[in-house]
């Protein structure tokens, strides 16, 4: 009887420690200290979305700040602009655009929304001024203009 | 405390409750005091860990890897013999408590870098009193007993032997002036540091404890190397090891013996060979997934709860299992390697990249010993091997470079 037992715990054994060298490299790759603090996109990008979130407690990789272009989409697919692992996104989440040299921000018919400083983004865009808090899933970002900053001085 | 962070500390939680409950219905008759150490081990942990982050002590990963490591390690001492295993949760108990004060003595107190002397003198104190009043053991020399139990002194003085290093090798030349200036192109300073390594290996040799002279020595070849010290003297030192390698296969009995039996341990397997191959004969027999706890027979191998504990694991949880130990132990030097690289004080990353080095030359030795790729000799496995001495020495590592991890995150 106790062979048994022993015979079936035995991949137990196995099994366990690898998942949990798998959580523990998982938690190392993580770890946002660890790695470049900022994504590569900031080249050329015109504006930034910071991230405010702490990353620690995340079960995905975010970046410190991501880099805006002229046409920036967010979203859970891997071919956006902007792609974070978090399951509460959907695939194609938020738009960010320019039209006359001003910032505007869309929903694209998200299942959670998109919020700018609490509000949710209904159908129509809306104007993104330096300094919105932008909330997209579960991660909240502060807009960062710093051409807006420039024209203030 | 997010789920992600608690992922580790449920796969621990499982391992311990499997392997103690194995443990339980194996031992007949059932020892409760199984459960209970079981339980001691899981609680230290998972507090300790929990703390860590809550605390924000440092990194984190390095207690991990430390706690798996105790954990398999406990579970297969206690399968070969309760008392061992009991032993080995109490100064898993006392090491924690040593590892908590190392960290925050280590976190207070500033001036680590200008105690050259002070390692100097310990270390040679502790040589001494191994040397007048040590016992022999398997051969070597190296055990001093207080209070009815015996440490082994050599695996503090490691401890102290880095900090030196650390010291000679960050030397600020203003404060030496004595050692500023050069000798045949060789740094005065370096002559020191190479006069001090060679008393150290002697007393080791004079005590027999090979193994750990290879350490010492490994480690302090590594560290110069980092250092780009000069290359005559590094050339020196080669030449100096290479005649002791030689000069110790020829003069003692001891070393030619382990060479011999590592090239072909057949040929005199009843006796001189009978250590590493019935060593090879448990890992072979476990297969990849091991004959299942308490279905093997460890107990065939001589030393099989200290040196030979790796192959015990091996045949009864699997080479899996066995692979999965050398990968925490590059976890754990992984860690080591980044915080010595990202902390900005010399002195600070002389000590972890010293620490970390003989931490993994020493697994490498053992381990590689034991599964016949190197000839063996007799030191301890870090946190799996049965032994005081080697679990509180490795704990107080554990402590400092966690505390380094602190100061180096907070500057």
């Amino acid at each position: 009887m106790y062979q048994i037992i022993a015979d079936i715990f035995k991949y137990g054994f196995v099994i366990v420690v690898y998942m949990f060298i798998y959580s523990v490299i998982k938690l190392i790759y993580l770890d946002i200290t660890d790695t470049r603090r900022i994504e590569n996109s900031l080249d050329g990008a015109i504006a930034y979305l910071k991230t405010i979130t702490l990353s620690k407690d995340l079960d995905f990789k975010v970046f410190d700040s991501y880099g805006i272009k002229e046409n920036t989409i967010i979203g859970r697919n891997k071919k956006c602009d902007i792609y974070i692992k978090d399951p509460f996104m959907s695939k194609e989440n938020t738009l960010i655009y320019i039209q006359e040299g001003k910032f505007y921000i869309k929903d694209l018919g998200s299942t959670n929304g998109t919020f700018v400083n609490g509000k949710q983004l209904l159908e129509k865009p809306a104007k993104l001024k330096d300094s919105d808090k932008v909330t997209i899933g579960n991660i909240d970002f502060l807009f960062v203009d710093p051409f807006a900053l420039e024209g203030k001085l | 405390m997010s789920k992600i962070r608690l992922r580790p500390v449920i796969y621990l939680l499982l391992l311990n409750l499997m392997g103690f409950a194995l443990l339980f219905l194996y031992k007949t008759p059932h020892d409760v005091n199984i459960i209970y150490a079981g339980l001691m081990v899981l609680t230290v942990n998972i507090g300790i860990y929990c703390l860590m982050y809550f605390l924000d002590m440092g990194d984190v990963y390095m207690f991990l890897m430390v706690s798996i490591l105790v954990s398999i390690g406990t579970i297969m001492l206690i399968r070969i013999d309760t008392e061992f295993g009991f032993n080995q949760v109490f100064w898993f108990g006392i090491g924690i408590i040593v590892f908590l004060a190392s960290y925050l003595v280590f976190r207070l107190f500033k001036h680590w870098d200008k105690l050259l002397i002070f390692y100097m003198a310990v270390s040679f104190i502790l040589f001494v009193v191994t040397l007048v009043f040590g016992e022999s053991r398997g051969g070597s020399r190296n055990w001093i007993s207080i209070g009815g139990r015996t440490v082994q002194p050599a695996e503090f003085i490691k401890i102290l032997y880095v900090f030196a290093l650390a010291c000679f090798f960050t030397m600020d030349n203003d404060k030496w002036k004595i050692l500023s200036g050069e000798v045949w192109g060789i740094p005065k300073k370096d002559i020191a540091m190479n006069v001090f390594v060679y008393i150290c290996l002697g007393f080791l040799l004079l005590q027999k404890e090979w193994g750990t002279a290879v350490v010492f020595f490994l480690t302090f070849y590594t560290m110069m190397f980092l250092y780009d010290t000069s290359k005559r003297l590094m050339l020196i030192n080669l030449g100096l090891a290479i005649i002791g390698a030689v000069g110790g296969y020829f003069l003692t009995d001891h070393i030619k013996s382990r060479v011999v039996t590592w090239l072909d341990p057949w040929a005199d397997a009843s006796n001189k060979g009978f250590q590493i191959t019935q060593s090879l004969f448990a890992i072979t027999s476990g297969g990849y997934f091991g004959s299942g706890l308490g279905n093997g027979t460890p107990h065939l191998i001589p030393e099989v709860h200290s040196d030979f504990i790796f192959s015990a694991i091996c045949e009864e949880m699997g080479i899996f299992t066995g692979i999965a130990i050398i990968m925490i132990y590059f976890i754990y030097s992984y860690r080591g390697f980044k915080i010595g690289l990202k902390v900005n004080n010399n002195f600070l990353k002389a000590l972890t990249f010293g620490l970390v080095i003989s931490f993994a030359f020493q697994t490498f030795i053992i381990v590689g010993g034991v599964i016949k790729l190197i000839p063996l000799t007799g030191i301890t496995m870090p946190f799996v091997s049965y032994g005081g001495s080697s679990m509180v020495s490795c704990c107080i590592m554990t402590g400092i470079l966690t505390a380094v991890s602190y100061l180096e995150r907070k500057s």
